[in-house]
């Protein structure tokens, strides 16, 4: 007791600067701490799967269409749902691809849109999310 | 006396808080997560293969090409001015080393587009806005501006200044990726060091 009253200004400005650790460090809505962590499994590619891997999967597989893909091209036994790239980050986009109890995986037309997507995700610290290599991810629509 | 005491109290539980965070944890993205992608996903993000033929051949110092391909694919075939970080090498470094100066559009490309996607959210997420992605890779660069002909009859004024910036950097291509081995190790080996020096810039 005595050593909180004498020093009860250094305790409250230390724990002012845990509190805003703390925040900064488990904030859903930011970038995680350690960038290089979460791009690592980029470098030997095992962040890409191909759709027969997909198959093979323990858990439910969640596909997410960033593109113009055709969904007639898609494993029909496979959950897919259809996402505006530019709109992931939404509350509702967000909490589906959070809840879902397996691997995410990102397909798209355009390649370079679901490694893009992909990484930001990543950084935001979700582990269980894939992209589906590009030239087995189905036709464009038109 | 009695304040130094306090003082020296919070600097010790302060420096706590230090051990405990990540020691990379000034490699972290520094954008807004919002932000970052629709900076990322917009066009302007990306040059075309002919826009980077134009800054070869004008030889533009604001510009710096970098080859994320492995170093034995990128001594086989460089693309003239482009310095190599193999993509490994790029994400485990401190990007200080290679994005130093602010002035120089640093442009990524490797075989096809998606490690230089990534090389593109990473260096952007780190704050490094001046980071573009030739679109297509090494690959759409072969198509495009190697094998590039004149097949109709008649040629509209743009399109033979495309055709001309084509083959111009066509030629510098050819020029130093049929170097005798020893000089063109030289000359990469010569972009290594303007690399690290930071100056940037197509030669």
């Amino acid at each position: 007791m005595r050593f909180l009253k004498q020093y009860w200004l250094v305790l409250s400005i230390f724990l002012l600067v845990v509190c805003l650790v703390l925040i900064r460090t488990f904030n859903r809505e930011q970038f995680r701490y350690d960038a290089v962590k979460w791009v690592e499994s980029s470098i030997p590619g095992s962040n890409v799967v191909t759709e027969d891997h997909i198959l093979q999967i323990d858990g439910e597989v969640l596909l997410i269409n960033l593109g113009n893909v055709s969904q007639a091209d898609r494993k029909p036994q496979v959950n897919t749902l259809t996402m505006d790239p530019g709109l992931i980050l939404e509350k509702e986009n967000l909490s589906i691809i959070r809840k879902n109890r397996g691997p995410v995986i990102l397909f798209s037309d355009d390649s370079s849109v679901s490694a893009r997507v992909w990484l930001v995700l990543s950084e935001m610290g979700m582990k269980n999310i894939y992209i589906l290599q590009n030239d087995r991810a189905g036709t464009p629509e038109n | 006396m009695n304040i130094r005491k306090e003082f020296s109290v919070l600097l010790i539980l302060l420096s706590l808080i230090l051990v405990l965070l990540p020691l990379t944890a000034n490699r972290s993205f520094t954008a807004k997560p919002d932000k970052l992608l629709a900076d990322v996903l917009n066009t302007d993000a990306s040059f075309t293969v002919d826009q980077v033929a134009e800054f070869i051949v004008r030889e533009d110092p604001t510009v710096q090409l970098i080859d994320l391909r492995p170093a034995e694919e990128y001594r086989s075939q460089a693309i003239p001015g482009a310095v190599n970080i193999p993509y490994a090498d790029f994400i485990r470094s401190d990007p200080e080393i290679w994005f130093g100066n602010r002035k120089v559009s640093n442009i990524f490309y490797a075989t096809d587009d998606t490690e230089a996607d990534y090389a593109l959210v990473y260096a952007r997420g780190l704050g490094y806005e001046n980071s573009f992605v030739m679109e297509g890779g090494i690959n759409e660069w072969l198509r495009t501006v190697i094998e590039t002909k004149f097949t109709g009859e008649r040629i509209t004024a743009r399109e033979n200044a495309l055709f001309e910036t084509r083959r111009r950097a066509g030629e510098m291509f050819a020029e130093l990726n049929s170097l005798p081995d020893s000089l063109k190790t030289k000359y990469l080996e010569s972009r290594k060091f303007s690399a690290k020096k930071l100056d940037g810039g197509c030669e």
